[in-house]
């Protein structure tokens, strides 16, 4: 269950009020879209699920459990930050998640945050990347929340970042939109039942979205960064 | 502390002069407006200015769709290629410039460390409606350009970014005898809905008006 206290917060940092920069990214879907791989709302729901399935559930939210357990530890966390830099493979996915991670670091150091100024200033000096999980991690630690929520949290901005940027993009309607976070909502609700393994064994097959990606570098269209 | 000459000193100054106290980083100056209203041109002809007098500048870019006016500008020659930055902005222009600046903050401040001596960056907001404001966490100071040629009517629709802007430029006044637009007329409703802050002509084809453009920026933001 998760406290009382703790619910006001999350509905801050699950709010696309939240500054979080999550807007310009759209994570391969745009070039999934432009290729016309991706046509319909059956279309971005399969790509949402398998990023769940094979990409967020094997991989950030590992990642994240992990920096989460370990965010007094800047000395276990730099090396798991080392991992996902290494293990993501298209460069615009790879950006998009220190850009991100950058982004909440910067917001936190605004609101006088003493973890985010810390790793800030570590990733200014080139001794870490910042990636987004271990961003999330170190951040939603520090104001109070638990590892359930945090991981929750996490999992649904991905896929809200995805249905906007669909949403955006002409491939489904706002009602779309709820009718498919219902959906997900169930599919994120059995991920978390998932034992968090080793940080050693991360993984994700995504080869639609790498792919994409990697053929967005260079496309001229571009609402997005990713 | 440095001190502002400019008399049209108001609450977006104050802030702006806090942060430069703070921070003491490059002014940050942001120029939205309607699409096609002549943003890239103004920056295109402010850039020599400040050239000329020494101020190291860059530029960051929220094109649309395309990296049209980063290119634009980064083969311009008017300044080296590293200085002007893209940022998507995810077809939500207003966003990234207003409710979430976070992404033009982040390419801000890599340009400042990159650039040590970094005086101005212009912050160049995808082309939008009359909606549009600037976050004053993103920027120090912003300007709103609008065109003759949009309708002489613009002033007087009140839009945000009209109003609220720090300096109102009505560019193209070569093209306002060609779509019947009233200059005058424009001049005075901008005066009206604005509240006694300034407003700028310029035609961005032959320099007409830059300086005075150029002019309210170092007083309210460079100061030397
Ligand atoms: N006649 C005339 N044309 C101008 C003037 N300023 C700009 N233009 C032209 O207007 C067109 C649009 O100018 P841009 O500078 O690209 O406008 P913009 O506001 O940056 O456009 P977006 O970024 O697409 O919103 C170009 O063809 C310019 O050459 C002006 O003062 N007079
Ligand atoms: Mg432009």
């Amino acid at each position: 269950m998760i406290e009382d206290d703790q619910i006001l917060i999350l509905l801050q940092h699950g709010d696309s009020f939240f500054p979080s920069g999550a807007i310009s990214f759209s994570w391969g879907l745009e070039m999934l879209k432009n290729d016309k791989v991706i046509t319909s709302i059956s279309g971005v729901e399969s790509f949402i699920e398998c990023q769940l399935l094979y990409r967020w559930g094997s991989f950030e939210r590992v990642v994240l459990a992990h920096c989460f357990d370990r965010a007094n530890d800047f000395e276990t966390v730099i090396p798991v930050d080392n991992l996902v830099e290494c293990m993501t493979f298209s460069s615009e996915l790879r950006e998009g998640s220190k850009r991100l991670g950058s982004a909440l670091l910067a917001t936190y150091s605004k609101l006088n945050n003493p973890v985010a100024q810390q790793y800030q200033t570590l990733i200014q000096k080139n001794h870490a990347y910042g990636h987004l999980p271990i961003a999330q991690g170190l951040i939603w630690n520090s104001i109070g929340l638990s590892k359930t929520p945090v991981l929750m949290l996490s999992a649904y901005n991905f896929c809200i970042s995805v249905l906007s940027a669909a949403l955006r993009l002409g491939l489904i309607s706002h009602i779309d939109c709820q009718q498919s976070l219902i959906k997900l909502r169930e599919l994120i609700s059995e991920i978390l039942t998932w034992p968090i393994p080793d940080v050693e064994e991360i993984h994700g097959f995504t080869p639609f979205s790498d792919i994409a990606s990697m053929r967005h570098e260079n496309s001229d269209t571009r609402l997005f960064a990713n | 502390m440095r001190t502002c000459q400019d008399p049209s000193i108001n609450s977006t100054l104050h802030a702006a002069m806090n942060r430069q106290t703070l921070s003491n980083g490059p002014a940050r100056v942001g120029i939205g407006g309607p699409v096609g209203s002549g943003k890239t041109a103004l920056i295109e002809q402010l850039i020599p200015i400040f050239s000329n007098r020494g101020n190291e500048i860059a530029v960051i870019t929220n094109d649309l769709v395309t990296r049209e006016d980063a290119k634009r500008l980064q083969q311009s020659g008017l300044l080296a290629s590293e200085r002007v930055v893209a940022v998507e902005a995810g077809a939500c222009p207003h966003t990234v410039i207003r409710e979430d600046p976070t992404l033009n903050m982040q390419a801000a401040e890599l340009l400042e460390r990159k650039f040590e001596n970094l005086e101005v960056v212009l912050i160049e907001s995808g082309g939008d409606n009359l909606a549009s404001t600037f976050s004053l966490d993103l920027v120090d100071y912003w300007m709103f350009v609008i065109d003759t040629s949009e309708g002489d009517d613009i002033p007087r629709k009140r839009g945000p970014g009209i109003v609220q802007s720090d300096l109102l430029v009505i560019n193209k006044v070569d093209l306002a005898p060609y779509v019947g637009a009233d200059i005058n007329l424009m001049v005075k409703e901008g005066q009206e809905v604005r509240d006694g802050k300034p407003l700028a002509l310029t035609n961005c084809k032959t320099g007409a008006g830059i300086q005075e453009v150029a002019d309210h920026i170092i007083n309210n933001v460079l100061f030397s």
